[in-house]
């Protein structure tokens, strides 16, 4: 039996316990076709989503469905950035990631409230 | 929230490729155009990257891709790209409408189509952005023949 793109590569929970899931066509063709070098990073995604920077959320810039959540590992010179979009049921798929070294100044902070 | 706000000084970002790449003369044969869809963001690249990438942002929407150790610009990465860039910058929207309306019939027409205009886009996105990028926009501008 093969594995549909809408599997899950991973989930995770976030600090409002909300559960957010990557498939595995987001993971190939929305972050690892643009950013091959998080080839080994699904663990520090999903982190962010589950431990996220300061325990900060913050709120999209453009996409009032949409939030961002970061981790910066210790010693690196960048921050993940995961951003996740929310349906009506506040159930999170995460659109993208990548990694940064000077977030938006236009986000802001949703959680905690 | 030092950590998270800003990790690397934008003056700290280097530019020594795109003025090799300037210099040497070429025909701009490593140019990239990449449009995420779902995420509605464009990558830019405008050199060969030798190492992973990471976004400065400059303001909410646009931000300069540079490489992760040497801190070489690459390229920019624009989000809300149909959004809002598209609708402000028209010269940007009727090359993106070309590509995306109805003179394309086929996936092969569109690829070609879309290699052929890629330069121009490219070269319309540097021009409606370069000068809000600072000292290192112009080397972009400059890498893609705008006069400055």
């Amino acid at each position: 039996m093969g594995i549909s793109l809408q599997h899950s590569r991973f989930q995770a929970t976030d600090p409002r316990g909300r559960i957010i899931i990557c498939t595995l066509e987001t993971w190939l063709f929305h972050i690892l076709s643009n950013h091959p070098e998080l080839a080994e990073s699904a663990d520090d995604i999903r982190r962010a989503i589950e431990k996220p920077q300061y325990g900060f959320i913050y709120r999209d810039v453009d996409y009032e469905n949409r939030d961002i959540y970061y981790y910066r590992p210790s010693s690196q010179k960048y921050s993940y950035i995961v951003v996740v979009e929310f349906d009506e049921m506040n159930r999170g798929e995460v659109i993208t990631a990548y990694r940064i070294s000077k977030r938006k100044s236009g986000e802001r902070i949703i959680w905690p409230e | 929230m030092a950590g998270v706000e800003q990790i690397i000084e934008t003056r700290e970002l280097k530019t020594t490729h795109l003025n090799q790449e300037r210099k040497a003369n070429k025909i701009h044969p490593t140019f990239s155009f990449r449009y995420d869809d779902r995420a509605d963001s464009a990558l830019v690249l405008l050199v060969q990257p030798q190492e992973g990438l990471i976004v400065h942002y400059i303001d909410d929407h646009i931000g300069f891709l540079h490489e992760e150790n040497s801190l070489e610009i690459v390229g920019l990465r624009i989000d809300a790209f149909a959004r809002k860039f598209l609708p402000a910058n028209q010269n940007v929207q009727h090359l993106w409408l070309d590509i995306k309306h109805d003179k394309v019939s086929d996936f092969g027409q569109l690829t070609v189509m879309f290699e052929r205009i890629q330069p121009q886009v490219i070269q319309e996105v540097v021009r409606a952005t370069w000068k809000m990028l600072g000292e290192q926009g112009s080397e972009l501008a400059s890498l893609v023949g705008i006069s400055r």
